[in-house]
């Protein structure tokens, strides 16, 4: 059987990185094939060959058998490509007929023919089987979830027979995911081959066809989906054999004096006197429902979002937080899921990115305050290697780091800066399998010797493995402390949380919708308190 | 890998980066020998050291727009800025004041000036765009109210500031030294102080330094600061190179200085970029006005000629260098 495409040899390189030196992929129609690897393995960068966006370096591409040259996106649309991007690519403040008609809109004359444009788009909508959008009205007040099926359904309008998913499943629960492969289900019995990109190995043995691992640009295995577990797929990705995460020891408690206390904070609609005490020593894990407050408590208490009220103390003293400045100076670091945005300035190196908040302390003296770089290569490498960060050179860009690697140096640099407590927001976001239990390791080494680890994710197994006590935040006020062992099902009961336990002394309830995705983001403060 | 394939592959690469760093080097390079072939008057010391001197101010009033720009700001009060300086320092001797006072008062006054951008451009969160737009027309005011009084025409009679333009010192221009000196200081601040690196930082991921514990706010207003300073040095040097001060000073500096700024290929976003590039930028851009002077370009011309070699300059950077900015 002739490969619906076929790439053979292609190399790319990136200054400083070979992103891809000979890798072959084959696509046969009617199968869902998953493209594997760690991040920085190379699957974006071969989707994004594959669509126009980079050009290759050598290599071969092959559609129904015959040669073609993809310069650009134009190309890869007129081949039948069709790639659905890890970042959404909608214009929030157009109407969902208008995205999917992006581009080439159909128009009487010169004016927009709005009617036959969301008749069609609405078309689409049916054929593919998703009801509750509505064609006419903007895409923001949509969840994430739908807007992803929104940009699916703009992608697939053009009717490809390639169609690439990076990572669809990411923002999505798993209910939406299920939704998401009964329309790829679909699309594979009208003979279209689909690429399916996904951290989520679950996934992956459950619904795709075959597969091909990817490790350092290169082609480790190309397999059926029946013939592997994910243990197997693990050792193909990793390039050697994979030990689960397994934490190690109980936390000791060192003090008995919290090292950081909040007491009662306030936020308009968001936190309703949400408090708690974090020990030396201990892994704090916060967790609860998108908009359940466990974010934006740590954000406060960070000085990022300013509380109305409440009280934070530092090893007993009350203090004064404000920004994160303050923060910094109490002993507090906060690391975000949103490293790019929030934490990381990709155009400076690493020894820039790790040294930014302590520069202060390399000066010469008071009277040359210029820094002694000698000194702060040596502190950054200490730390960098501590954490086994992987970079060409210390002087490297940030940027050219995989994700995890990009995590370890944040980390690194509030080692450097030498805080007491660390706040983990989501921490192994977009982190792969094997830099996952590095960031495990690590956070656990920094409990044991004493450091307070606040770990805040939605991810429950994540949370579990971790912990030493589990607060469980809902209707934003700590509704739960877990010490010691749980197991998923208690955990998601209390998640889910009681009426009773949710509901505000002197408020109305708070009624999180987590179909609808994150409230806290999606709909204005107002409406998603009911009367 | 083939191991003489991948050495080739990295030396090529090698090649890139390091015509990538030195782009604007080699611009200049080639600017420079294209007069010396076609102006035998133009590669003599003499001559050289005149460029030197004639660029002195925009390349000092660049300075501080590097560091506007480092952080991702603008500054359009420069050019008024560098008349208030020079008018100041002028009023000042005029009025008896020692060469030591007017100068600390012409450098005070611009830097405050530029701690005032700074103020309403942080503390009032307005476009700093809008903001020096509106400064610009206010700073100009306040000069042309103080030239005013002296008729609309300040002689610099003072030896102290005249000699800034004259004097040598070992065969070197005294603005020539005074100018790289500033630019020494203002590398070293730059790329080994915690002061610059914070504002690569702010300029990079305004957000991310915010949240690394920085008082973005107080970097931000220290490079405007640093902006009037040198606004304020600037137009001292401006006023010895004229030896007067009229009403037509400082017209139009702010886009000479933001020309070299942008030649020396600082990222308009911010976070990117070097203050010596800046230098040679600014060098560019004195090379090309000394060139049509000395064969004898129409002074309403001259504009016209200086814009279409910065266009080529920016399209020779864009596509021999791939840096699309």
């Amino acid at each position: 059987m002739v490969p619906v495409l076929e790439m053979q040899g292609i190399s790319k390189r990136f200054p400083g990185v070979q992103a891809l030196s000979g890798v072959d992929l084959k696509l046969y129609g009617g199968e869902i094939t998953s493209l594997i690897g760690q991040n920085g393995a190379g699957k974006s960068t071969l989707m994004k060959i594959l669509g126009g966006n980079y050009q290759k370096d050598e290599g071969k591409i092959r559609i129904h058998g015959k040669e073609v040259e993809i310069a650009g996106t134009a190309d890869a649309a007129r081949l039948g490509i069709g790639i659905v991007y890890q970042e959404l690519s909608l214009l929030n403040n157009l109407t969902v007929a208008e995205n999917i008609f992006l581009g080439r809109e159909l128009v009487n004359g010169i004016r927009l023919n709005n009617r036959e444009m969301n008749e069609q788009a609405r078309r689409y909508l049916e054929e593919f089987g998703i009801d509750n959008i509505e064609v006419n009205k903007n895409v923001e007040i949509y969840s994430l979830a739908k807007q992803q099926l929104i940009e699916i359904v703009k992608v697939l309008s053009h009717r490809p027979e390639i169609l690439v998913l990076d990572e669809p499943t990411a923002a999505l629960t798993n209910e939406d995911t299920k939704r998401l492969f009964r329309i790829l289900f679909r699309l594979k019995e009208q003979g279209i081959c689909i690429v399916f990109i996904s951290h989520r190995l679950g996934e992956i043995k459950r619904y795709c066809d075959s597969g091909t691992i990817l490790m350092n640009g290169r082609v480790t295995a190309s397999v059926r989906m029946e013939d592997v577990d994910e243990l197997k797929i693990i050792e193909y990705m990793l390039g050697g054999s994979y030990q689960a995460y397994e934490k190690q020891a109980a936390a000791v408690r060192h003090s008995e004096t919290p090292v950081l206390e909040l007491r009662d904070i306030r936020l308009k609609d968001r936190l309703y006197g949400a408090g708690c005490k974090i020990y030396k020593g201990e892994i704090a894990g916060f967790t609860g429902l998108l908009g359940a407050g466990q974010d934006l408590l740590w954000r406060v208490a960070y000085g990022a979002l300013p509380a109305d009220s409440g009280e934070i103390l530092v090893n007993g003293k009350p203090q004064t937080i404000k920004n994160p400045g303050q923060a910094v100076r109490c002993g507090i670091g906060l690391l975000t899921e949103n490293r790019k945005e929030e934490g990381l300035f990709a155009d400076l190196s690493v020894l820039d990115n790790i040294a930014l908040p302590t520069l202060g302390r390399f000066r010469y003296s008071a009277v040359f305050p210029f820094l002694n770089y000698r000194k702060i290569r040596q502190s950054c490498r200490a730390y960098s290697d501590r954490l086994a960060v992987k970079m060409s050179s210390i002087h490297t860009k940030v940027q050219f780091l995989s994700g995890g690697n990009q995590q370890k140096a944040i980390v690194s640099r509030w080692l450097l800066r030498d805080l007491e407590v660390l706040i983990f927001i989501e921490p192994t976001r977009g982190v792969d399998v094997g830099a996952k239990a590095d960031i495990y390791k690590i956070l656990e080494d920094l409990a044991a010797e004493g450091k307070a680890i606040v770990v805040v994710s939605t991810d429950t197994t994540e949370i579990l493995q971790l912990s030493d006590r589990i607060f469980v935040m809902c209707g934003g006020r700590v509704s739960d402390i877990i010490e010691g062992k749980s197991d998923e099902e208690t955990l998601a009961r209390l998640i889910q949380g009681s009426p009773a336990k949710c509901t505000p002394a002197g408020s109305t309830p708070v009624v999180s919708t987590p179909a609808e995705g994150s409230p806290a983001e999606s709909t204005p403060a107002g409406e998603e308190v009911t009367t | 890998m083939n191991q003489a394939a991948g050495k080739k592959a990295v030396s090529g690469e090698q090649l890139r980066a390091s015509l990538e760093k030195g782009g604007i080097l080699l611009v200049f390079a080639l600017l420079f020998l294209l007069f010396s072939v076609l102006s035998a008057k133009f590669c003599t010391t003499a001559n050289i050291f005149n460029i030197f001197k004639q660029v002195s101010h925009i390349a000092i009033l660049a300075i501080g727009m590097t560091f506007v720009f480092l952080y991702g700001g603008m500054d359009l009060s420069a050019g008024a800025n560098i008349f208030l300086g020079a008018v100041c320092v002028a009023a000042m001797l005029e009025e008896g004041l020692p060469v030591w006072a007017a100068v600390a008062v012409a450098v005070g006054l611009c830097t405050a000036m530029g701690l005032l951008n700074g103020i309403i451009i942080e503390k009032l969160g307005i476009n700093c765009v809008i903001v020096t737009l509106g400064s610009q027309l206010l700073i100009r005011g306040l000069a042309l109210h103080i030239i005013a009084e002296y008729r609309q025409w300040i002689y610099v009679k003072n030896p102290a500031v005249l000699y800034l333009n004259t004097g040598t010192v070992l065969g070197m221009p005294v603005l020539l030294l005074l100018t790289a000196a500033l630019y020494a200081v203002a590398y070293l601040v730059l790329s080994r102080s915690a002061f610059g690196r914070r504002v690569y930082a702010v300029g990079g991921n305004e957000r991310a330094a915010h949240l690394c514990g920085l008082n973005t706010s107080r970097i931000k207003m220290l490079c405007y600061m640093i902006s009037g300073l040198c606004a304020g040095v600037a137009g001292i040097v401006i006023a010895s190179r004229l030896g007067m001060v009229n009403t037509t000073v400082g017209i139009g500096m702010e886009f000479d200085a933001v020309t070299a700024v942008v030649l020396g290929g600082c990222a308009v976003k911010g976070g990117e970029g070097n203050v010596l590039k800046t230098f040679v930028g600014a060098l560019i851009v004195g090379m090309i006005a000394n060139f049509m002077t000395l064969s004898g370009v129409n002074e309403h011309f001259q504009d016209a000629v200086l814009g279409g070699f910065i266009l080529l300059a920016a399209v020779f950077n864009r596509f021999t260098l791939g840096k699309n900015d």
